[in-house]
């Protein structure tokens, strides 16, 4: 039509964004029964930016887990697309770092072995592999138990050498499921602020999983709070609070009350229905 | 640096005698247990004036002359061939189908039936089908041998394999590891455990099949010579051929835990053997 009038269409110049670094598009997930299949998650749409912490919340059962086995190709969706950098995922997807619940270490490598061992299989020459362990090492504090083997260090240990483990070859996007979940709360907040500053200083792109509110808003930039089963995406709420964050007193930062009451009051129907069935809370 | 690890040993809480002590203490224990067996054999017999359960020094004595002659390192050279040959086969096909049903849920489910009829047959009872189809000569024995260590490292392979943390493998295949790294670096380490507690399980099993193989019929082998002595009534002699065979097995388990110790240095826990 404007070829008609004479008139050449204006010319946008695009500012190229980076594409998302994991993107969900309408996933549907449907795991197989007996006689008909359970819809694990009903639908699911968001996208994690690049370089941001994004938290996940919601009820147990609601399928958080799963996402992060989408997000890594080891459960391909029933409908609908997981995108990976601009790259769909249909294999295993080695962009991506996952750190599990439990610490997984393998329990015949010492600490600085746990740590070398994704170098080791992706080529990296040995001294180098060496000197980068053990650089991911002394940043959490683990020098000097680099020859310990995992059964010979505390569970908080062994959390650390299972996060740098994963940090320690820069995977683009590092998936975290509830990692810090069985830990004492002294060293969960030690080990909030450790996986921040390891984040200030790689600037890596993380989706976490939680079931905790405060955690997630201590840690994230953006927070998706989950419906009960099936999954749905019931709110995408930004956490207003600046960085760095001070861990330890997190609830005496600017924003965190309002933040926590906006979560909450998504929250609070999710968590309603186990606590008290038909009953308000 | 604080050890945290010295910390969590027992040693360290003044709980346990120190190491060294209570080593020092066990041993002692055992060498005084063998003397007094020893001295009460001797002493025992020759009380009870016992015909044919021969005495410790003239079990000695036979030794002695024994070993001063070619003709006992001739069956014992037969009777080792049989049990390195028939447990190294039984070792490499055990470790081979154990670990690609270990892996394989399908060939798993599909061959269970065969292999559990398999395993209720005592092997050893087997060793007269052999010397009927192989005849008196090594390679019956060799089959014996075959068959009872084949089946103790295919199993213990197999429930080694079964057990081991898939959430590891998966861990490893995320983190940029091919197939054959993901096996050699997670699967077999993992299991190595249970496969050496099968290797080390299956040794006795092999010294039996192959003993057992040769007193059923053979002309040569420690076994024939412990069988010949029993029919000579030379008791001495008989004990002599047991504490050879003895010190074959002493010697095969010493040689394979010095393996696994250099291969698992990590060992927290003891796996429990799958026996046949």
């Amino acid at each position: 039509m404007t070829a008609i009038l004479g008139v050449s269409p204006p010319v946008y110049h695009e500012v190229k964004k980076p594409p998302p670094a994991i993107d969900f598009r309408d996933v549907k997930l449907t795991f197989a029964g007996q006689t008909d299949g359970t819809l694990v998650l009903g639908g699911i749409s968001f996208s994690v930016r690049p370089g941001e912490i994004m938290s996940v919340v919601g009820p147990s059962g609601c399928g958080k887990t799963t996402l992060l086995r989408l997000a890594s190709g080891l459960v391909p969706p029933s409908s609908g697309q997981v995108w990976c950098n601009g790259r769909r995922v249909d294999a295993l997807n080695t962009e991506v770092g996952f750190v599990t619940q439990d610490s997984n270490l393998f329990p015949w490598l010492t600490a600085l072995g746990n740590v070398e061992f994704p170098l080791a299989v992706r080529g990296v020459p040995d001294k180098e592999r060496r000197e980068r362990a053990m650089h991911w090492l002394e940043l959490v504090g683990l020098s000097g138990f680099e020859n310990h083997y995992p059964a010979q260090l505390s569970g908080g240990m062994q959390k650390r050498v299972s996060i740098i483990r994963t940090l320690v070859y820069e995977p683009s996007v590092v998936l975290l499921d509830e990692p810090f979940g069985a830990l004492d709360a002294q060293t969960r907040m030690h080990l909030h602020h450790e996986l921040l500053s390891l984040w200030q200083h790689q600037k890596s792109t993380m989706l976490f999983i939680t079931h905790d509110l405060v955690e997630a808003i201590t840690l994230s930039d953006t927070v998706v709070v989950m419906t009960r089963g099936p999954g749905l995406v019931k709110e995408i709420y930004d956490v207003p609070l600046a960085r760095p964050r001070n861990v330890f007193e997190i609830y005496l930062e600017p924003g965190f009350d309002k933040a926590y009451a906006s979560l909450w009051k998504h929250f609070k129907h999710e968590v309603q229905e186990v606590l008290l069935p038909g009953g308000a809370l | 640096m604080v050890d945290l690890a010295a910390l969590d040993r027992p040693a360290a809480k003044g709980r346990a005698r120190p190491r060294s002590m209570r080593r020092y203490y066990v041993l002692m224990t055992q060498l005084s247990l063998l003397l007094t067996l020893i001295l009460g054999w001797q002493w025992g017999v020759s009380e009870a004036q016992l015909p044919y359960f021969s005495r410790p020094t003239l079990v000695a004595a036979k030794l002695m002359e024994l070993i001063s002659q070619p003709t006992i390192y001739r069956h014992i050279w037969v009777t080792l061939q049989e049990i390195l040959i028939g447990y190294f086969l039984g070792a490499v096909f055990g470790l081979v189908l154990g670990f690609v049903l270990g892996r394989s849920q399908f060939l798993s489910d599909a061959l269970q039936p065969f292999i559990i009829g398999l395993y209720s047959i005592p092997k050893i009872a087997l060793a007269p089908v052999f010397i009927v189809w192989l005849g008196l000569g090594m390679s019956s024995k060799v089959a014996v041998v075959f068959l009872a260590s084949f089946f103790l490292v295919f199993f213990n392979t197999y429930s080694g394999l079964r057990a081991v943390n898939e959430e590891l493998v998966r861990l490893a295949r995320l983190m940029g590891a091919s197939w054959p790294q993901t096996i050699s670096r997670v699967i077999l380490p993992a299991a190595a455990d249970q496969i050496f507690l099968g290797l080390k399980t299956a040794v006795p099993y092999a010294v039996i099949g192959a003993v057992i193989g040769e007193y059923i019929g053979s002309n040569e082998g420690l076994g024939f010579f412990i069988l010949y002595a029993s029919q000579t009534y030379d008791a001495p002699a008989l004990f002599a051929g047991i504490i050879l065979l003895v010190g074959i097995v002493f010697a095969a388990n010493l040689g394979l835990s010095h393996l696994e110790g250099k291969l698992i240095r990590w060992k927290t826990s003891s796996s429990q053997a799958v026996q046949i």
